[in-house]
């Protein structure tokens, strides 16, 4: 059996290899939200519904201790909430399977014993609490539509070039939903996060506006919003490039 | 803890529940609790800051019941001037925690403030305790309205000119105009859902049926489910099990409510959704690829019993109730079979109805004259079996007595 490819060996490297986050030995809001992302997209849930999560997650927190509960039980309530909220439909089986299994790597879906009926009473009892936190506020504003209106108009002003050769939506698109791993998140407009998302982008890829001069405070986001001053946007880019130093530090 | 039952409403710190990812969980929550006297205590005693207690407001009177569960009107008791309607959430039957119709209508309602929507002030909890089993209930607040439509329309005694009809129909289309704009869909538009305040105000109630909808985008039809809309107020597309429908559902039932400004009751008041499509057939027309392209596709348009050969008779039907010729017109466009050719709450604000003589007038005089509430609830002849004889039945030919008595509080989903 010497020529037999070990399929299974071949995967367990693999797995090593991708060095998965055991969760249980972290903590704290950053690793919450990685979480929430991990188990949204395993859920095959919208970007939209799980960027919602994480904002629920940052609002809970908001007025709570992070250390009076449990991250990821927190985590998982989030999920099953925004998926009620985007009408994104995910059973609550299927949550408490998947942050199961997020959680102990290798172990099987949970039996119909007392501890998955526990689970499943603690996220139910968690969803109460989370609402009654959040003041029951279930419209919550979505920066990506804002994002898309922005480009949609910055689109024309650019070279078209810049545009067709440079993934500019899709890099702001990326930094706007990384920037849900953050709890400042929560204490800016969605507006101004689209439009530093975007600002972002560009900065990435030197590409410029024409026509306009930063020197003359001439800025191309203040026709989307003449409040938006240059340093608010720069605030906000600098909070977005934090994310990626807190997930270089995890790694480690 | 209690781990059959999902509904006590158990702050859930580490120290006290189950978590989700202690391996021991069992064990945990007895360690931290000495006894379960002490647990309930805290759960008893823990204060939710930013959810008032129910207790706030003094319950007066039932004011309505569904299968949404139970409606009060209630008096703040830190404001005694100021009145609200309490809806109760039901969570009786919820397997998957907070009912997703009732965070759908707080969504809802949060995103659609406009003067003709009625409007939420906020969310309510009683205190979990032993007698309640630790689950808390939930009430959503509304500013109270004096009546409602059915309820009005149920007493003689209230007389509406031509100039308030035009008023109780303007309003209604720009709340329509307003949630369709806002891409929400009511689903379930019928007299007993629209509510005039005492100044004449009118608001449409009950989102709890109400979703958001998509036009379609990449060519894949919509999947809505088609058990919505009370049976006598349901359009024909989804009688015929439509699932990809829109805001024309939402105009038919206005269409309806229009009619029986006049008629006083109900136009066509089926018993099944086969009776309902042969009373609409009656007055519409038959339902006919020709009348209606793309019926054929329909689900169900093979299976249910379409009456051929009949002819289109709104107009003439409504004549008799309906003398004004304007007001005639609009109905003919609001009852059109095909969804796609059905007036729109814009178009329909348009009409020469609102814009020609006598024009639409304030109902606040004539409702002085009525000191009392009047909700369809606590209106005695419009509930089953005690019709009385006044109530006229618009389609008294043609459909046999005993199915008209059936209840008008059938709601089908």
């Amino acid at each position: 059996m010497k020529d037999v490819i070990d399929v299974l060996e071949l995967q367990g490297q693999r797995e090593k290899h991708r060095k998965f986050i055991d969760y249980r030995h972290h903590d704290g809001s950053y690793m919450g939200v990685r979480f929430i992302f991990e188990c949204g997209m395993k859920l095959n849930l919208k970007p939209t519904t799980v960027t919602t999560a994480a904002y629920i997650f940052h609002k809970f927190f908001e007025e709570t201790d992070i250390k009076n509960y449990d991250t990821y039980l927190i985590g998982a309530t989030c999920l099953f909430m925004a998926s009620k909220i985007q009408d994104d439909i995910v059973k609550l089986r299927d949550v408490i399977n998947v942050s199961h299994n997020t959680l102990f790597r290798a172990s099987s879906p949970l039996e119909l014993s007392d501890k998955y009926w526990a689970m499943r009473d603690a996220i139910v009892q968690a969803e109460l609490l989370i609402m009654r936190m959040i003041k029951f506020q279930f419209s919550i504003v979505d920066p990506f539509k804002y994002l898309l209106q922005y480009y949609k108009t910055l689109r024309s002003w650019l070279h078209p070039q810049d545009w067709k050769e440079i993934p500019l939506v899709q890099n702001a698109i990326a930094f706007l939903t990384d920037f849900h791993h953050d709890s400042s998140i929560i204490n800016y407009k969605a507006e101004h996060i689209a439009i530093a998302s975007l600002f972002l982008a560009l900065q990435c890829h030197g590409v410029s506006v024409p026509q306009t001069d930063e020197d003359d405070g001439l800025s191309w986001f203040t026709v989307f919003d003449s409040e938006l001053t240059k340093d608010k946007v720069w605030e906000i880019a600098e909070r977005i490039m934090d994310c990626y130093d807190k997930e270089s530090k995890d790694n480690t | 803890m209690q781990s059959s039952s999902s509904r006590s409403n158990i702050p859930v710190s580490r120290s006290n529940e189950v978590s989700c990812s202690s391996s021991n969980s069992s064990n945990s929550s007895s360690a931290t609790f000495a006894n379960s006297r002490e647990k309930k205590k805290y759960i008893e005693e823990y204060n939710f800051p930013f959810c008032d207690e129910a207790s706030k407001y003094e319950r007066i009177t039932k004011i309505g019941q569904g299968t949404f569960g139970e409606v009060f009107k209630a008096k703040d008791k830190r404001n005694p001037k100021k009145y609200v309607a309490m809806k109760k959430i039901l969570m009786d039957n919820e397997k998957e925690g907070f009912p997703i119709t009732a965070l759908r209508e707080i969504r809802i309602l949060q995103l659609l403030k406009h003067e003709n929507v009625v409007n939420l002030i906020e969310i309510c909890r009683t205190k979990a305790n032993a007698s309640n089993k630790y689950r808390s209930t939930f009430f959503l607040i509304f500013d109270f309205c004096e009546h409602d439509l059915a309820g009005l329309l149920s007493n003689t005694n209230v007389k509406f000119s031509l100039g308030e009809i035009k008023k109780v129909m303007q309003q209604l289309l720009n709340g329509l105009y307003h949630i369709h704009f806002n891409k929400i869909l009511h689903r379930d538009m019928k007299a007993a859902n629209v509510l005039i305040t005492k100044n004449g105000i009118l608001k449409l109630a009950d989102f709890g049926l109400a979703r958001a909808f998509n036009e379609i985008k990449n060519g894949i039809p919509n999947r809505y489910t088609n058990r919505v809309v009370t049976l006598w107020y349901r359009p024909p597309e989804l009688l015929l099990g439509d699932r990809n429908y829109g805001p024309p559902v939402d105009l038919w039932g206005a269409g309806c409510i229009m009619a029986e400004m006049w008629t006083r009751s109900p136009i066509m008041q089926g018993n099944t959704e086969q009776q309902q499509l042969t009373l609409i057939s009656q007055l519409c027309g038959s339902i006919t690829p020709e009348m209606w392209p793309g019926v054929e596709n329909l689900e169900l348009y093979n299976s249910m019993d379409l009456p051929k050969g009949q002819k289109r008779k709104v107009k003439e039907r409504l004549k008799p109730y309906v003398k004004d010729v304007t007001a005639c017109d609009l109905l003919d466009k609001l009852l059109i079979l095909d969804p796609s050719k059905r007036i729109t709450a814009d178009a329909a604000l348009d009409h020469n109805f609102f814009w020609v003589d006598p024009l639409p007038s304030d109902l606040s005089k004539m409702l002085a004259q009525h000191s009392q509430s009047m909700f369809e609830y606590l209106a005695p002849q419009r509930r089953p079996g005690q019709r009385p004889h006044h109530h006229q039945v618009f389609f008294n030919q043609s459909i046999t007595k005993s199915f008209i008595d059936t209840g008008y509080q059938d709601r089908i989903f």
